[in-house]
């Protein structure tokens, strides 16, 4: 069989032949007993090359597991994995820390000092208590006013500041949150001692 | 979702899974063999082990495996193997692997290792894989051929029928592998693998 027509029965096979041409070849195939043997050479010598290609690519797969089968699993550190469970606990812990609670201040005797008055520091604690409730928007009027208050020490003052915070925070109400934590960040003898955690949790929280 | 396959990779493929992957295109069909590999990697790893000591043997026993699969894909790709739950893939992978394993034995003349193996793990019931073995023999047959019609004639087999490429393209690939000079060279080539092939498949 010449070479042109053997082509022509591999572009049918290979899906290659217009509408009119396959039609047309379907229609000789049918007549010529000579087109329909090589037809039928090429079509399984197609199969067969077809099958050995793909033998050949999962031959390569099969090596890569006989290998693995063969390393004991104890030994292999996927880092590829192990870094995208670390991500994945990192980022899990960037969620849980920005939806987390903030703690609330536990007052004592030693903390009120000397020279708090009963009268400033309810008003601190007062903010403690509307916060706790989630009346957050009284809250903050408390707090500001245990801030500017001379008649609380300075430990007091602050930590109305850090609370008052804590409260535009949980308002969502980022820009005055972010500006007053500024100014605690920026300010020379705060004292107040804020926990890393909480801090952490409340820059998460201001950075969504 | 998307996450947590790339982080802990897809498990537990079902056997519908399986057979879909490797009658799709190849990378599914690499992903499915991968699976088929996973879903049985105890017994696969207990028979690496187990038969690695006959180290006088030709074949060994990752060989032995290469067959099974290589028989199970056949099977799937034929379409005569159907998923059901009362044959599942992994059967008939671990009955032809220990069937291949013990007739491989037996050729060796290795009758007694080949009693031992057997009493040992025909403890369960197999699935017939009288079928598998069919196809698996008709298939070897033909590759086999397919390789002895040599490098040049399957490579220009592979680019003229899987790939659909004419002699022009075929020649400046095999030219750029210092394989063919020209294309009138890999049109004799054709022409004369094609009668030599043909030949051998009759």
């Amino acid at each position: 069989m010449n070479e042109t027509k053997l082509n022509i029965i591999a572009d049918f096979l290979n899906g290659k032949l217009s509408a009119t041409e396959k039609s047309e070849f379907l229609s000789q195939l049918e007549s010529d007993t000579e087109l329909k043997s090589e037809f039928e050479k090429l079509q399984q010598l197609k199969a067969i090359a077809e099958r050995n290609r793909i033998l050949e690519e999962v031959r390569q797969v099969h090596g890569q597991k006989i290998t693995e089968l063969k390393t004991p699993k104890g030994n292999i550190i996927f880092w590829p994995k192990i870094s995208g469970v670390a991500a994945a606990a990192c980022f899990a812990g960037v969620i849980y820390l920005g939806n987390a609670d903030f703690d609330s201040m536990q007052l004592s005797s030693i903390e009120r000092g000397k020279n708090s008055t009963l009268t400033a520091l309810g008003d601190f604690e007062k903010g403690l208590d509307l916060l706790k409730k989630h009346d957050i928007k009284a809250a903050i009027t408390f707090f500001q006013k245990a801030k500017n208050n001379t008649e609380l020490t300075d430990y007091y003052r602050d930590a109305a500041r850090w609370y008052e915070v804590v409260s535009y925070a949980e308002m969502d109400m980022d820009k005055e949150a972010k500006t007053q934590l500024n100014l605690i960040e920026n300010s020379t003898g705060f004292k107040y001692k804020i926990g890393w955690i909480e801090e952490l949790k409340m820059k998460i929280r201001l950075m969504f | 979702m998307l996450l947590m396959i790339t982080l802990f990779g897809r498990k537990n493929w079902t056997d519908e899974q399986i057979v879909k992957g490797i009658l799709g295109d190849s990378r599914s069909r690499n992903e499915a063999v991968s699976a088929l590999y996973e879903q049985n990697r105890g017994f696969l790893s207990k028979f690496l082990n187990s038969k690695g000591g006959y180290h006088d043997t030709v074949l060994r026993p990752e060989d032995i495996i290469w067959e099974s699969v290589a028989a199970v894909l056949n099977n799937i790709l034929d379409g005569k193997y159907q998923p059901s739950s009362s044959t599942p893939l992994s059967g008939y992978l671990t009955a032809i692997c220990r069937n291949l394993w013990h007739k491989y034995l037996e050729q060796e003349g290795n009758r007694q290792e080949r009693q031992f193996v057997y009493i040992d793990e025909n403890q369960y019931a197999e699935p017939d894989i009288t079928q598998i073995l069919s196809t698996k023999q008709k298939w070897d047959t033909y590759l086999e051929i397919f390789e002895k019609a040599g490098k040049n004639c399957k490579q220009i087999f592979t680019l003229w029928l899987v790939d659909g490429m004419d002699n022009k393209q075929i020649a400046e690939v095999m030219m750029e592998e210092g394989k063919l000079k020209n294309e009138q060279v890999v049109r004799n080539a054709k022409s004369d693998c094609l009668k030599k092939i043909t030949e051998m498949l009759k």
